[in-house]
């Protein structure tokens, strides 16, 4: 828990972190997908030289329980660690790869980071990174594209890590005049600008 | 003026700025939910709740902590704080919840849950939430936290209340109603049997027997249990002075399995005389169907009782039944149509229809001017064409869309020319989206040639509603002439130029773009149009699940098989396999018999049919597919 008395830190900074730096983005579904319903949150951080996208996907529990059937290889009714590992490792290469992230007009390819972490409500957080290879000083407007949510879409929620002085950060912009938003109004594209010191 | 205005604008600013000032103040020293630790987050809510505070974000995240948060929970109960223990009695209740799911999903999900649960791990923590079961005064959410995060122990407890000469009915009936509900919804995984034992003692408990309220409370227990060896307790409740407990006794036997309506009930239903009790009687007898025992019975209280509640009752108990009385106790109503007794017999009648009543149905016909809307769906079920002229009468002058639709539904049944003419004539000329959408389902399905081209019209008019153009298009695959497949043929050539006319900014990549190629391919395979088969496998490859499943749902309307559906069957998606399961049934049943039941076998697949996560009756769709006759009791 952090705590400051000074005057630029208890008013200016959280004011800054309100208005850019917190930024907080939900856009209500446009249609209701026939399928089991699916919640995203996501964080996105710079961290050394390459961009973190921290992804959790939740899903129901009828949802869950199917992926279980899935992850059962050998039809026992129980999970071994082996037949978890493989089916979130598969998944999380899946989702990296429709995980469409751009840098100034480049591609850039997104990876799996860590292993997946599981919570209580049925949520699933992946974490996924891509090197930023040096980016020069400025403003570098970036892109991610979710097309797992062209599949599956719903409702989500975008932030970036906290700013910290002297360090590279992320900036998120509304995307109202994004032409994937506008095509396909449940997939999820969020605009930002990544700034270099 | 204009430097008051000033001076109202300078005073808002600074108020404004106080305000964000203030907040921010307050965001900064307020850590965000998920950094603090689970014990911090428990201390916050209570902190909060006691202000009588907003504790959303709090509790968000305490649901991610799963049986952790309820664990702190439990460390932070006191006998002195009664107001902090509420929110606590909450906070565990909503975490027990988790006792419901599969223990391999508690495994990976929540650990600490699965430990709670099946280890004795936490077996203090569960004593320590029991306990509170000895106060005077219980938190409302304490029934919930005791039977899902303490079940063990307070199975010891109604043991024990069972056992005693002064047990308290007033907790007991908490305890019963909420744990009666845990079980009829499948969520009881652990206890069901030793809940049967408890109730089996309770049925013994004189004090509990006595007071009406409690044995009522009691009864309705074993009817959400389906305690069957309770039997001989709710025969003898038949017979007990209270009206509500005769009245809960007379459901509670619906729910013990019991293959033919018990003698005890038969001869109850002709001696009661309570309406209220007799209503549930009635009401009770269409828990066995096909039995005729139970038909006589009502057709018996029928004559014996004029009172309208318990003649409603028992016309919609007779609506689903293959009683041989059925005919006349529907007839019975409309003899004696007073007091809504003449509805709820049309209503039984739309259910399932009696040829032999089509004279009563046309005698009724000329008494109303107006649409009268149980009596189109009763004409609509007879299938009778004779119907269709007073029909049409009122469907020109109705201007209501919700009796318009229900008019050319019923139309629909009734088929015949005069039909089918008036359908073609509106579908020209109608203006309502939602009607037009159903005028061309219908033409499709009745196979009216004279539509083919108002349809082609409809599905390539770039400013007809897009549900409108997808139906036509859908419908125009009913029909096998030249016509029909040059139109199917050329919107498929030039779909996406179509369709970029009608959507502004739409693309390929659009979801409207995805349904209409499925739909157009699935209308091309409808008319057995060999090249289409390629082409739906294709968009079913590429297609977003909304897509798939339209394609599996059109592939059981019309009962083709195709290789869409071996897929779907290995699809993790829930909508995908259920579709795909029916579409395999509808389709080739034998073929794909052998997968459906290895399917239907796999270990998770048997956990979700055994849970509370079945919404949308995969058993029956498992049932339909493999041809198995439904278990009707």
């Amino acid at each position: 828990m952090k705590t400051s008395t000074g005057f630029l830190h208890t008013v200016l900074a959280p004011l800054i972190g309100v208005s850019i730096v917190f930024a907080f983005i939900t856009r209500p579904t446009a249609h209701e997908s026939p399928v089991d319903h699916v919640e995203r949150s996501l964080r996105l951080s710079i961290a050394g030289d390459k961009i973190v996208v921290s992804y959790r996907l939740q899903i129901t529990e009828r949802a869950a329980l199917l992926q279980l059937h899935r992850m059962d290889t050998d039809q026992n009714g129980t999970i071994s660690d082996k037949e978890r590992d493989t089916f979130f490792n598969s998944f999380s290469a899946q989702l990296a790869a429709q995980l469409k992230l751009e840098i100034d007009g480049r591609a850039i390819e997104m990876k799996p980071a860590a292993p997946v972490k599981l919570d209580a409500e049925f949520g699933q957080t992946y974490v996924f990174a891509a090197a930023l290879n040096s980016l020069g000083a400025g403003k570098h407007a970036g892109n991610l594209l979710d097309e797992y949510s062209r599949a599956y879409p719903g409702a989500y929620r975008v932030r970036a890590e906290e700013r910290k002085i002297g360090v590279a950060q992320i900036q998120l912009r509304m995307n109202k005049d994004n032409p994937a938003a506008q095509e396909h109004p449940g997939m999820m594209t969020i605009d930002f600008d990544v700034i270099q010191p | 003026m204009r430097s008051r205005v000033a001076t109202i604008e300078g005073c808002l600013s600074t108020l404004l700025l106080a305000a964000i000032v203030a907040h921010a103040g307050e965001l900064k020293n307020t850590p965000a939910p998920e950094e603090l630790s689970t014990r911090e987050l428990i201390a916050a809510i209570v902190e909060r709740g006691e202000r009588g505070e907003w504790t959303g974000d709090l509790s968000a995240q305490a649901a991610l902590r799963g049986m952790s948060g309820a664990l702190e929970c439990v460390a932070a109960l006191k006998s002195d704080a009664p107001r902090q223990n509420e929110i606590l009695f909450d906070l565990i209740a909503r975490a027990g919840r988790s006792r419901r799911s599969n223990p391999e999903l508690l495994k990976l999900y929540d650990p600490v849950a699965y430990d709670y649960f099946y280890t004795d791990k936490y077996a203090a923590q569960q004593q320590r939430i029991a306990a509170a079961l000895e106060q005077d005064a219980w938190p409302r959410a304490l029934p919930d936290a005791a039977l899902r995060a303490a079940p063990g122990p307070t199975l010891a407890w109604l043991r024990k209340q069972a056992a005693s000469s002064e047990p308290n009915l007033e907790h007991l009936r908490l305890i019963f109603q909420q744990w009666g509900v845990w079980i009829r919804f499948h969520n009881e995984r652990q206890f069901s049997v030793d809940v049967y034992a408890a109730i089996g003692a309770f049925v013994k408990n004189a004090p509990m027997v006595a007071q009406p309220e409690s044995r009522a409370a009691l009864l309705h227990f074993i009817r959400d249990t389906s305690a069957i060896h309770a039997r001989n307790f709710v025969l003898e409740s038949l017979r007990h002075e209270s009206s509500a407990v005769r009245a809960e006794a007379c459901m509670a036997l619906t729910a013990l399995g019991e293959k033919a309506p018990p003698a005890e009930l038969l001869a109850f239903a002709q001696k009661e005389i309570d309406p209220t009790v007799l209503a549930k009687c009635a009401s009770a007898m269409q828990a066995w169907p096909h039995d005729p025992a139970a038909g006589e019975a009502e057709l018996k209280l029928f004559d014996r009782i004029d009172d309208p509640k318990v003649r409603r009752e028992i016309m919609h108990s007779v609506a689903d039944t293959c009683w041989p009385q059925r005919r006349e106790i529907i007839q019975r109503g409309f003899q004696n149509p007073d007091h809504g007794v003449l509805g709820a017999a049309l209503q039984a009648l739309a259910k399932k229809s009696i040829p032999e009543m089509l004279p009563q149905l046309f005698e009724l016909l000329e008494k109303y001017d107006t649409t009268p809307p149980l009596l189109v769906d009763a004409l609509g079920t007879l299938a009778d064409s004779r119907a269709a002229p007073r029909l049409i009468h009122w469907l020109k002058t109705e201007s209501n869309p919700a009796l318009k639709l229900k008019l050319i539904l019923a139309l629909e049944k009734t088929g015949g020319d005069q039909a089918a003419a008036a359908l073609a004539e509106m579908l020209r000329s109608e203006t309502s989206p939602l009607l037009a959408e159903h005028l061309a389902g219908i033409a499709g399905r009745a196979r009216i040639e004279s539509v083919v081209p108002t349809l082609i019209a409809l599905a390539t008019d770039a400013t007809a509603p897009m549900t409108v153009r997808l139906q036509s298009i859908w419908s125009l695959g009913c029909f096998d002439n030249a016509s029909a497949r040059d139109a199917l043929r050329g919107m498929s050539a030039n779909l996406e130029r179509s369709l970029s006319e009608t959507q502004k900014g739409a693309t390929p990549k659009s979801p409207e773009f995805d349904a209409t190629r499925a739909l157009v391919a699935m209308a091309r395979l409808r008319m057995k149009d060999a090249v289409a088969d390629d082409e739906v496998m294709r968009l079913y490859e590429h297609g977003t699940p909304a897509a798939q499943l339209s394609i599996l749902m059109a592939l059981t309307e019309i009962k083709r098989d195709h290789p869409a559906i071996a897929k779907g069957l290995e699809s993790q998606d829930f909508a995908l396999m259920r579709a795909a399961i029916a579409a395999a049934g509808a389709a080739a049943p034998e073929k794909y018999r052998a997968q459906l039941l290895d399917l239907e076998r796999a270990p998770f697949i048997q956990a979700l049919l055994e849970s509370s996560l079945d919404t949308v009756e995969l058993e029956h769709v498992f049932n339909k597919a493999l041809q198995r006759p439904e278990d009707t009791h």
